[in-house]
């Protein structure tokens, strides 16, 4: 019977909505494989592992013992650290990212046109992206301790001295008698201005090509109508990056809770590699991306309404 | 006529002034904008300028105080027992083989995979897409005790095991960096769908329907009309993931174990620095001794000398991709 069903559907050409379907498997299938086949052993191992009181045995292996939500409970109530380093790291976010959205597109903007030397300019904003990443991120929180690298002493030496310059200002803003806090909210961010500026480096890129591959005719279009700068910026330029204004904010929320300085994170470790107590790490781990998951379906959630698409 | 003239006078006159105040503002803005461009260029240029001129100085300069960033006795000594010491030309071989590969299928695959989400209706496609976040999320420190597993005993289904009898081992060669990029998986590798999924969604719908009117197949509309809209983006891609994985100490570490790439050849060297003189070999062992380890300057500038080995690549990378940046999009006017 089979045969002449599966002859008999093939006579048929398929629906333009199956083919639709067919084609979006076909194009996410080298995904699908990697999903199956390298990542989704490891990743169901880790939500066993949080749900298991791991042993380790003196031969190499292991040991499990269903422990069901102690793991959780244990790092949201018992653990005197935990809870602390939470809450830092989301305050660390709210304040963060903003200042680095904000910024590296106000950057982009200064870099979308060509002028005179803009090469140089690209290419020196094109180095935060190497010094904020794998062996040399490493390098300033690793070696750090030992002082003994330059880079490192520099950076710091160069946040020193940008910090040295909104003292000056701080006190002028204080005598036009303006509030504390509206103060260090305008001085907070340029004090930490090197941070600000090493942890905007992709950011910056991504909008910068956001910018670019906007097309020049709907500019065009716009001047023949009357359109000035200023609605031009706000009818067209910048409808036209909030796709990846989303993918700057979710970069952004992931790069400062993963990033290795974070607190939560090397405390998980620590709990991992140090105390050999992998269940509980990963638990906190799991904790930890479930808040990274809600921050962003919110964030995903405000902005759906704003993104502008083609579709 | 002589009203005519009047008119006529007048209304240049008035355009002379427009212009005049439209250069002003040129002026202007273009001077805010130096300012701030200078400013933040120097931020990011102090560290690495501080960094660069150490690794060509010598002992002395380092004390003398009139030197800052010109050094006054220049040596290339420094360099030339980095590059010794760290094994410099096999590490960068290797280096340049697994970078440049895994960023080509990385591109590749992660713009499928972007595509396939932005333009496609089909099952599951919501499900799939939150499991791509996911995967930007789960730092790669939460799985890699499973991974290095996985890859030690490597096998599909048990299809290996029965053709050979044993699941092969992986590790040590360049297998899994390439498995992981062609999947999608690499480093970052969720960012990078995502980006690419929010840049398609982008772009006209028009330009995709029109071709496909005049008959051209799903994939054949991708490569010709998406993807030189889409060049900036890529080449953003490109550089991206080709300076991740250059700087990557992690899956490096994790996979290799004889064979070095420049991470790992530059913590072999800082290991020989920090005085773990034990593994060196007679050679560079002779030539540590010239230099006086118990000075934290003398380690600094040796240490600047490697960095320096690890960066000058990633520059000149970006020399040859720039032009993306750089140029806007009228080379590729498809779009619109």
């Amino acid at each position: 019977m089979s045969k002449a069903a599966v002859l008999g559907r093939r006579k048929r050409p398929l629906s333009l909505r199956a083919r639709e379907e067919l084609n979006g498997y076909a194009f996410i299938l080298p995904w699908l494989i990697g999903l199956i086949a390298l990542f989704g052993v490891p990743l169901i191992m880790s939500v066993v592992f949080a749900l298991n009181e791991v042993k380790i045995i003196g031969t190499g292996g292991y040991t499990l013992e269903f422990a069901g939500i102690e793991n959780f409970v244990h790092a949201l109530t018992k653990d005197a650290y935990y809870p602390k380093y939470l809450a830092e790291s989301l305050l660390n976010l709210l304040y963060n990212v903003p200042v680095i959205i904000v910024f590296s597109f106000f950057v982009a903007m200064l870099l979308k046109n060509k002028f005179r030397g803009s090469a140089a300019v690209n290419a020196i904003f094109f180095l935060p992206i190497i010094l904020s990443s794998g062996l040399f991120l490493q390098m300033q929180t690793n070696f750090g301790q030992d002082t003994t690298t330059t880079l490192d002493a520099a950076m710091s030496s160069a946040a020193n001295l940008s910090a040295l310059k909104s003292v000056n200002m701080e006190k002028y803003l204080l005598e036009m008698g303006l509030s504390e806090d509206f103060i260090s909210i305008i001085t907070g961010p340029i004090d930490r201005i090197y941070t600000v500026i090493s942890s905007s480096g992709v950011q910056i890129f991504i909008f910068l090509a956001g910018l670019k591959s906007i097309s020049p005719s709907l500019y065009e279009a716009a001047r023949v109508e009357g359109g000035n700068g200023w609605e031009m910026f706000w009818k067209i330029t910048f409808p036209m990056v909030t796709p990846l204004l989303l993918v700057n904010l979710v970069y952004s929320i992931v790069d400062t809770f993963t990033s290795v300085g974070n607190s939560v994170m090397d405390y998980a470790y620590k709990q991992a590699f140090t105390e050999m107590n992998f269940g509980l790490s990963n638990a906190m781990c799991w904790i930890y991306l479930a808040i990274l998951g809600v921050c962003i379906a919110v964030v995903a959630g405000i902005m759906s309404k704003r993104i502008f698409y083609y579709t | 006529m002589n009203v005519k003239t009047a008119i006529l006078q007048r209304a240049s006159e008035s355009r002379r002034l427009r212009r005049v105040e439209r250069t002003a503002s040129q002026v202007l803005g273009g001077l805010v904008k130096a300012v701030f461009l200078i400013g933040f260029s120097f931020i990011i240029l102090y560290p690495v300028i501080t960094m660069i001129s150490k690794a060509f100085m010598q002992q002395q300069d380092v004390y003398d105080n009139t030197v800052l960033w010109i050094p006054r006795h220049f040596t290339l000594e420094n360099l030339t027992f980095a590059y010794k010491s760290m094994g410099y030309l096999s590490a960068l071989i290797n280096s340049l083989v697994v970078v440049t590969v895994t960023t080509l299928l990385q591109a590749v695959s992660c713009m499928l995979v972007g595509y396939g989400f932005a333009r496609f209706r089909f099952r599951g496609k919501n499900l799939f897409f939150a499991l791509v976040l996911l995967t930007i999320m789960v730092p790669p420190q939460q799985i890699m005790t499973q991974l290095y597993l996985y890859f030690k005993d490597f096998d599909i289904f048990g299809i290996v095991e029965a053709v050979s009898g044993k699941p092969i081992n992986l590790l040590d060669s360049f297998w899994p960096f390439f498995l992981l990029a062609a999947t999608g998986f690499g480093i970052k590798n969720g960012l990078f769908i995502f980006i690419f999924r929010q840049s398609f969604r982008g772009m006209p719908k028009e330009t995709e329907e029109a071709a496909m009117v005049d008959g051209a197949g799903t994939f054949r509309t991708f490569w010709q009309i998406m993807l030189p809209g889409a060049s900036t983006i890529i080449a953003t891609v490109v550089l991206f993931s080709f300076v991740w994985g250059w700087n990557d100490t992690f899956y490096s570490g994790l996979f290799l174990q004889q064979t070095k790439m420049l991470p790992q050849a530059f913590e072999l060297f800082n290991s020989y620095l920090s005085g773990n003189k034990g593994m060196v070999g007679g050679e560079i062992a002779t030539q540590l001794s010239r230099f006086n380890l118990e000075d934290t300057q003398v380690i600094a500038l040796l240490r600047n000398a490697g960095i320096f080995l690890i960066m000058t690549p990633l520059l000149a990378f970006y020399a040859v991709t720039q032009r993306f940046f750089v140029e806007s999009i009228e080379r590729s006017g498809l779009v619109g």
